[in-house]
């Protein structure tokens, strides 16, 4: 029960996907919010298409997060940064990202073992970029509701990875919070399609 | 130690108490957004309604001025046009007959100077005759000194203007105008006790500069006046320093303050 539906938790983050106006996507230059976005929707389905791949040919599909955990922040970052206005620059938070990528790629775990470490400061610095723009007063209807749920997925998440460890090693664990987890990805796959398809109805 | 499903537990409480908490913060933080907005279209609403205040107030006193004008033309230069042209038109009857009243004809020339004399009047509260006639620096000192003459104990005014520099009606008008207007608040508002007015002009540049020691405005303060209040004063100084591409800027010191204003000319 737990595996159908991690699976379809997988499958959902195709489904925003089906609902990208590609026209727009493409015109990087007047859209670049939507574009970022798309990408980021696109990172999201090849992690998830990649995850599937491996749990089901070597049974670990850590490796992945190594690399799409700091793909995604950055787009993440993009995204933020094209609504809001902050003192520290970009580049300020990508280095760090990017130092800790490779602490636990290669000092505090490896390639088929978590990434908690990065994987924290990622939501950490999500959380502290998101809420300043909880704060301000900009933005369209579309970026906030993307930059709102993102906050709040990743807000959520923090708890689930500070405790990756134990979870991952005790299967009675993560069955019960595997389907909260799953739960909270359906639900942002849901409002990343209803805000695709309310912006293409605008 | 915590058995797995009690750190399950936690662990999914803990994720419910911060789902729970975002979505309050997005709630109050789209609340804020709506205030925000509707405060906004609501200073925006009351500028609005100001500036049609201020431009109907502007708009009638023209209305009152052009029907004063009107009523002058009307009472005054118009009966004795009338006069006139009555009196021409018997003296016309008159000497087809061949009588020549040299009576009639000087009396005619009264009422054809009164009505010129009537005229320069009108003319003479239109536009500063005096300004036209004997310049800026002659108006500005004749116009300042009759209006601080019996306020304040001191009054200079110095001028580097050379006697052959020629300028424009429009400049002339407006720098005329704008000290008016400037004399008169600093007296309304200032109390001050000493005036000084100089104009100077230096590589195509006309600055007049106005130094007191009353009660002073900062730029600032003068900004947040234009801004804020509804004197007409005020938006007029603003509008006709526009007329000439100048600007003013005020100075406030510890002892006096200073009203500069340059335009190139």
């Amino acid at each position: 029960m737990v595996n159908f539906i991690f699976y379809m938790t997988l499958g959902s983050s195709g489904i925003p996907l089906f609902f990208i106006n590609y026209k727009r996507f493409i015109n990087f230059r007047t859209n670049r919010f939507y574009s970022f976005f798309v990408m980021l929707l696109m990172a999201r389905f090849l992690t998830d298409l990649s995850v599937f791949v491996l749990e089901k040919t070597i049974h670990n599909s850590l490796p992945t997060f190594h690399f799409s955990g700091p793909v995604q922040f950055i787009l993440i970052l993009e995204l933020f940064y094209l609504v809001g206005r902050f003192k520290l620059k970009k580049s300020f938070f990508i280095v760090i990202a990017l130092v800790f990528s490779a602490l636990d790629l290669f000092i505090t775990s490896n390639l088929f073992d978590s990434n908690v470490l990065s994987a924290l400061y990622h939501n950490l610095a999500i959380i502290f970029i998101g809420f300043r723009i909880f704060l301000s007063h900009e933005g369209t209807k579309f970026e906030r509701l993307i930059l709102e749920s993102i906050t709040i997925y990743y807000a959520v998440l923090i708890f689930y990875i500070y405790f990756f460890d134990e979870t991952t090693y005790s299967k009675e664990l993560m069955d019960y919070i595997m389907v909260f987890v799953c739960s909270v990805i359906l639900v942002l796959n849901g409002i990343f399609t209803y805000s695709l398809c309310l912006n293409h109805k605008n | 130690m915590l058995e797995p499903q009690e750190l399950g537990f936690f662990i999914v409480l803990f994720m419910l108490l911060t789902l729970g908490m975002g979505s309050v913060m997005i709630m109050l933080s789209r609340k804020n957004r709506k205030i925000k907005i509707l405060s906004d279209q609501l200073v925006k609403s009351i500028e609005d309604k100001n500036k049609i205040e201020k431009l109907g107030i502007a708009i009638s006193s023209k209305e009152e001025e052009r029907s004063t004008i009107a009523r002058v033309l009307h009472d005054d230069i118009g009966a004795i046009l009338s006069l006139a042209q009555k009196n021409l038109s018997n003296m016309k009857e008159n000497s087809v007959q061949g009588d020549r009243n040299f009576e009639a004809i000087s009396l005619s020339k009264e009422y054809v100077s009164e009505s010129i004399e009537s005229l320069r009047n009108i003319t003479k509260g239109l536009i500063p005759h005096y300004l036209l006639k004997f310049g800026l620096v002659k108006a500005l000192e004749k116009m300042t000194q009759q209006k601080t003459d019996s306020f304040i104990d001191s009054f200079n005014f110095k001028s580097n203007i050379p006697d052959n520099l020629l300028l424009s009606d429009l400049v002339m008008t407006q720098y005329f105008y704008i000290a008016s207007e400037l004399i008169t608040n600093l007296l309304k508002h200032s109390g001050p006790t000493s005036i000084e007015m100089t104009l100077t002009f230096d590589s195509d540049h006309l600055t007049m500069k106005i130094t007191h020691n009353g009660i002073a405005l900062s730029q600032s303060d003068f900004e947040l006046l234009a801004s804020d209040s509804d004197s007409i004063g005020l938006g007029n100084i603003l509008y006709r320093l526009s007329l000439i591409n100048g600007e003013i800027i005020y100075k406030k010191f510890e002892k006096n303050g200073t009203m500069e204003i340059n335009a190139k000319v």
